[in-house]
């Protein structure tokens, strides 16, 4: 494992082998700058060649860096980026614990709103409450984003929708997938769940300090370990062909800013409207909704002014849900389905 | 305890003349005082025996005149004002309560920790929004007003923080 020293230093490394692409360049001329051995060096060469990156070893000479992997490196995402704020500044690394935990150190220490954490891999990838993020190395999106937000704490949930309706427009638009969107943020591909979203918010009673949302996209994933079986996808599996990363995370940037410069100047009826749209969950859907102390069944009926999820009861009544784990009701045997 | 009961347990202080009312059920202590018979909430501390006799006649107290004797230990005898005055941390959203990290981790904090500015406390849940509270005070964790899991009104009392005593 790297020590976030040594992460920084091989993301410099590969800068280097990067803008001298197609050369040779001598072990000596890529320690110096860094600071390191060329044993080092050596030993980095290696564990790249490991990560699928192509580089020709010629002894006496040196290196050569022939072919690129798809890495979410950010001289290749800044390149296309044509976002004013969100992707501002860009952390990428090859392994992290979870890219969440790096975002709110980063959040801690004052680093401006829009800066974006994306990892290769997550050794600890974190859903909510404790839940795991399974984090394959490389063919997924494991990114970050550190807001904050001209908003009262108490009006912040609405982001989480914006951030799923965002998924979804990026989805359908980079990879011609239909998506549905499950209240309040699961982006589903064929009903099954692509990706995950898990916003964390630092605030006082009247002061957003900052808030992070963590999006995890499986994206090209050949397939999923046993326990996940049936419950998790990949939008390779449910498209039938691999789908560039960056393209991904470019839209989702753009579609997302979008939504998020709304939500501040017009309030959220856009999101809102952009949510009932893309969801099937959001008008006459038969739910049930674990609410923690009980459980509820009925029909949705919109969504509440703040993204709460309407449900009407059976008795008439109209529940405003806040919070809780909804999944279709199937009449047919009487059990939820997820 | 909830809000309604600490609410009718104050009207019973106030229609029976009783001076004070301490309390404790289920790990919350509720001490409940009338105004006027024990010493200002805002007066220096230590409260000063001769300090609380002269302005504010305690009845068991009243032979000792003018004494710097300090008064005897006894039930009900003043304590300082700021074992009393709690912090209490609000929520700044409306959501539900989490204790703990996760469903099988342990809490946060319980009763009887003591906190630094930083440490998590809870965290609020509003439409899988996550909102880690934090404390924003030294002291130990005196009351926790809510149960796992329980809804949580905007602003509403989550933990009550007995302050460390500055000196």
């Amino acid at each position: 494992m790297f020590q976030a020293e040594e992460t920084r230093k091989l993301d410099r490394f590969i800068q280097l082998l990067l803008a001298n692409a197609t050369v040779f360049v001598s072990g000596e001329k890529l320690a110096e700058p860094l600071n390191v051995s060329r044993m080092t060096i050596c030993n980095w060469v290696h564990r790249l060649r490991e990560q699928g990156m192509v580089i020709e070893i010629k002894p006496k000479t040196g290196y050569r860096l022939t072919q690129v992997p798809d890495l979410l490196l950010p001289q290749l995402i800044k390149r296309e980026l044509r976002t004013k704020v969100l992707g501002k500044s860009l952390y990428h690394y090859f392994q992290v614990g979870s890219t969440n935990d790096v975002a709110h150190q980063l959040a801690q220490q004052g680093v401006a709103e829009g800066a974006l954490i994306m990892a290769e891999q997550q050794t600890h990838g974190r859903g909510r409450l404790g839940r795991d993020w399974y984090s394959e190395k490389s063919v997924g999106i494991y990114l970050s984003l550190i807001l904050r937000p001209d908003l009262k704490p108490r009006h912040a949930s609405i982001i989480n929708l914006a951030a799923a309706v965002a998924l979804s427009q990026a989805i359908e638009n980079t990879c011609a997938l239909t998506t549905d969107i499950r209240w309040p943020n699961d982006v589903l591909v064929n009903n099954k769940k692509c990706s995950g979203i898990l916003t964390e918010m630092s605030a006082d009673l009247d002061q957003i300090k900052y808030m992070v949302v963590g999006i995890g996209i499986n994206v090209n994933h050949p397939s999923f370990p046993k326990s996940l079986e049936g419950r998790a996808s990949s939008l390779f599996l449910e498209g039938g062909r691999r789908f560039s990363r960056i393209e991904i995370i470019l839209a989702l940037l753009r579609f997302f800013e979008d939504l998020y410069f709304q939500l501040q100047e017009q309030g959220s009826d856009e999101v809102l409207k952009q949510w009932i749209r893309r969801s099937s969950f959001a008008r006459g859907k038969e739910v049930s909704v674990d609410l923690g102390d009980k459980k509820i069944h009925g029909t949705t009926m919109g969504l509440g002014k703040e993204g709460t999820l309407r449900v009407k009861l059976r008795s008439g009544l109209i529940e405003d849900v806040m919070s809780g784990d909804v999944v279709i009701w199937e009449r047919a045997n009487d059990r939820p389905r997820g | 305890m909830n809000i309604k009961e600490i609410k009718e347990l104050m009207e019973a202080v106030r229609q029976n003349g009783i001076a004070e009312l301490e309390l404790e059920r289920a790990g919350v202590k509720v001490r409940i005082r009338k105004e006027g018979h024990l010493a200002p909430m805002g007066s220096t501390l230590p409260v000063s025996t001769s300090n609380l006799t002269a302005s504010h006649p305690v009845p068991l107290a009243s032979s000792m005149g003018g004494s710097s004797v300090p008064t005897p230990s006894l039930p009900g005898s003043p304590v300082t004002a700021d074992e009393e005055e709690l912090y209490v941390v609000r929520s700044p959203i409306v959501g539900t309560f989490h204790r703990a990290p996760n469903p099988n981790a342990e809490p946060f904090v319980k009763p009887g920790d003591l906190v630094e500015p930083g440490r998590v406390l809870c965290i609020i849940e509003a439409m899988k929004l996550m909102n880690e509270i934090e404390s924003e005070v030294s002291g130990e964790i005196a009351v926790i007003y809510l149960e796992n899991g329980e809804p949580v009104e905007f602003g509403q009392a989550l933990f009550g923080i007995r302050l460390v005593q500055k000196t």
